[in-house]
């Protein structure tokens, strides 16, 4: 018990480090000083502009959505039994984003304001839901990444298709961002639509893992030591599909946080999957604000989207862990 | 003294009727072997028993309390099942795989107590582990594995232990201690099923043998009455010779 609240303690830390680097590094270069004046209200007004309605909500919005994706991930691994599970390699991001993409597209966001996240997360729960569905019937973990590569590919497919019809170039662009996620110009308003349905999402599967660990035994192991399977199911699909939903609704697709999140902390919690959901949330909330820091320092002519940073690492690493697997544990 | 009793369980699975009308019991202070070849019905029969899977009809008590119908984690507090040996998902330490048999009496609680660890330290100790306890699973052979499993039942302290093939992938001298664990159990009062299909370990440790054919109990009782060779060219298939506590396979019978 000990060893966790240090290691959180630690994770703290370092996001509050590194959320601290975010404000201090961006495309105006300000001194430190100033930045600490605007932090209490003092100083310029653009100083201030630039902190609290640039950077910070910019931040924030990293950090939640890193969170969501390395909780969901860590969840996700713990219901299927699987290290590659993930949101992004399973599909669920992807869907998430096309139902929100969908949800532009034909205008139904004009309604309310609450349509787009609500749009987002229906996406992920229908995908998580038909991971789970199909991980009762296998419990092969090649077959359930297929079922996740097929989910994608239809996902782009569909996504394409609306490419295509798209009416006018600049729905086109937004298409693209949300594919390819991004937190660029997201404000605390674009937050505090996502973070509810986040905050929801990660109780519930924080509810779920004393459930996880009993489901390393096995799933009859787990039920004749008195889990509840199938509530303890939903219990899942409907955390990482709410969290994941929102995360994607804020930021698009950001696919592998929740891949290397949860297998980076693993080793320090014991391989415990109850004791790897805090921590996973933690560090991936970090590893995306560092993404992020990384897209705006990167000389680029348009700014990188935080999906393609999060992929330029994210794959080569996922490539590693299945390698290094060699058909036994993580 | 714990009675488990089953009694006209019948299951069906896929439009067949795995499991005919069977009815057995347990009671505390009995080692019971459920004997029969593969496929015969013999885990479905303890799942059911267990309310593992849905039985079609029947009726399982333990101690007069309808198992099928008790809740989740009360019926674990009594009886611990151990599934056929499976690798882990995740290479979890020793001790806390053997703590996951809290989890029964901790479900509303949150975490381990300090009574919670030592009654780990006790199973751990019970089962020669205590050297092993901060190893993880994947650096362990079959039979300390299995001597994990056997410690996680026990740290639940239930009443019976139900184990499918615990001895399937073991050498005769893990199989011989596993046995030896159960026999302390048993001793101590407990009640343990256990299915394997190792005729001599059968006919040597139980204290009374069913054995299954069809999804049929088609015998039970002790292995003096039950072991003979017709039975064993009935059931298995094979010419068997029985000396008092010891028994020989010749061959496949005609």
């Amino acid at each position: 018990m000990r060893v966790l609240s240090s290691l959180n303690a630690a994770l703290i830390f370092f996001a509050v480090i590194t959320v601290c680097a975010a404000c201090l590094i961006g495309s105006t270069a300000l001194p430190a000083s100033s930045i600490a004046k605007a932090l209490v209200l003092q100083g310029s007004a653009g100083d201030q502009i630039v902190l609290w309605e640039i950077r910070l909500p910019r931040t924030m919005a990293a950090f939640s959505v890193g969170a969501a994706l390395g909780a969901s991930g860590a969840a996700m691994q713990g219901l299927f039994r699987n290290p590659l599970a993930d949101p992004g390699v399973l599909g669920v991001s992807a869907c998430a984003s096309l139902a929100a993409t969908v949800s532009i597209y034909y205008g139904l966001t004009q309604m309310s304001v609450w349509i787009l996240p609500i749009a987002a997360i229906v996406g992920a729960l229908a995908a998580t839901t038909l991971l789970a569905v199909a991980n009762r019937f296998t419990h092969s973990v090649v077959t359930l990444l297929l079922i996740g590569v097929a989910l994608s590919s239809f996902t782009a497919a569909v996504m394409a298709l609306l490419l295509n019809l798209a009416p006018n170039p600049f729905s086109l662009s937004d298409m693209l961002n949300w594919s390819l996620g991004s937190v660029a110009n997201r404000g605390v308003y674009d937050i505090g639509l996502a973070l509810p349905f986040i905050t929801v999402g990660l109780i519930c599967l924080l509810l779920a893992r004393k459930g996880l660990d009993l489901l390393t035994l096995g799933e009859a192991a787990a039920v004749s030591l008195g889990l509840r399977l199938s509530n303890h199911r939903y219990l899942v699909v409907a955390g990482a599909g709410l969290a994941t939903g929102g995360a994607v609704a804020l930021a698009g697709a950001i696919g592998f946080v929740g891949l290397i999140a949860p297998h980076i902390i693993r080793p320090f919690v014991d391989y415990r999957p109850s004791h790897l959901l805090l921590p996973s949330a933690l560090l991936g909330g970090t590893l995306l604000v560092i993404a992020d820091i990384g897209v705006r320092v990167v000389p680029t002519n348009n700014e990188l989207n935080l999906g393609v940073m999060a992929a330029l690492f994210g794959a080569p690493v996922f490539i590693w862990i299945v390698v290094q697997r060699r058909g036994s544990y993580a | 003294m714990p009675e488990l009793a089953v009694s006209h369980l019948s299951c069906r699975r896929n439009g067949q009727q795995i499991l005919q009308s069977s009815n057995f019991s347990l009671s505390g202070g009995e080692l019971v072997i459920l004997l029969g070849p593969n496929g015969v019905g013999k885990s479905t029969l303890i799942q059911a028993s267990l309310g593992l899977v849905n039985a079609q009809t029947g009726t399982v008590t333990l101690d007069g309390c309808d198992v099928l119908r008790m809740r989740p984690v009360e019926r674990s507090r009594s009886i611990a099942y151990l599934p056929q040996a499976k690798q882990l998902a995740w290479p979890l330490r020793v001790r806390d795989v053997v703590s996951l048999g809290r989890y029964p009496h901790t479900e509303t609680s949150g975490g381990l107590t300090q009574t919670d660890w030592n009654i780990v330290g006790k199973a751990l100790k019970d089962c020669d582990l205590e050297d092993l306890a901060d190893r993880r699973v994947d650096c362990l052979s079959g039979g300390e594995l299995a001597r994990v499993h056997v410690a996680r039942a026990f740290s639940t302290h239930a009443k019976i232990i139900v184990a499918d093939e615990p001895t399937g992938s073991l050498d005769p001298r893990q199989a011989f201690s596993f046995m030896n664990l159960i026999r302390n159990f048993v001793t101590d009062g407990g009640g343990a099923l256990i299915v394997t299909h190792d005729l001599a370990l059968a006919h040597r440790f139980a204290d009374r043998l069913l054995w299954m054919h069809d999804g049929q109990i088609v015998a039970d009782g002790s292995p003096e009455e039950t072991f003979t060779p017709k039975r064993c060219a009935e059931v298995y298939g094979v010419d068997v010779t029985v000396a008092g506590r010891s028994m020989t396979i010749e061959g496949v019978s005609p």
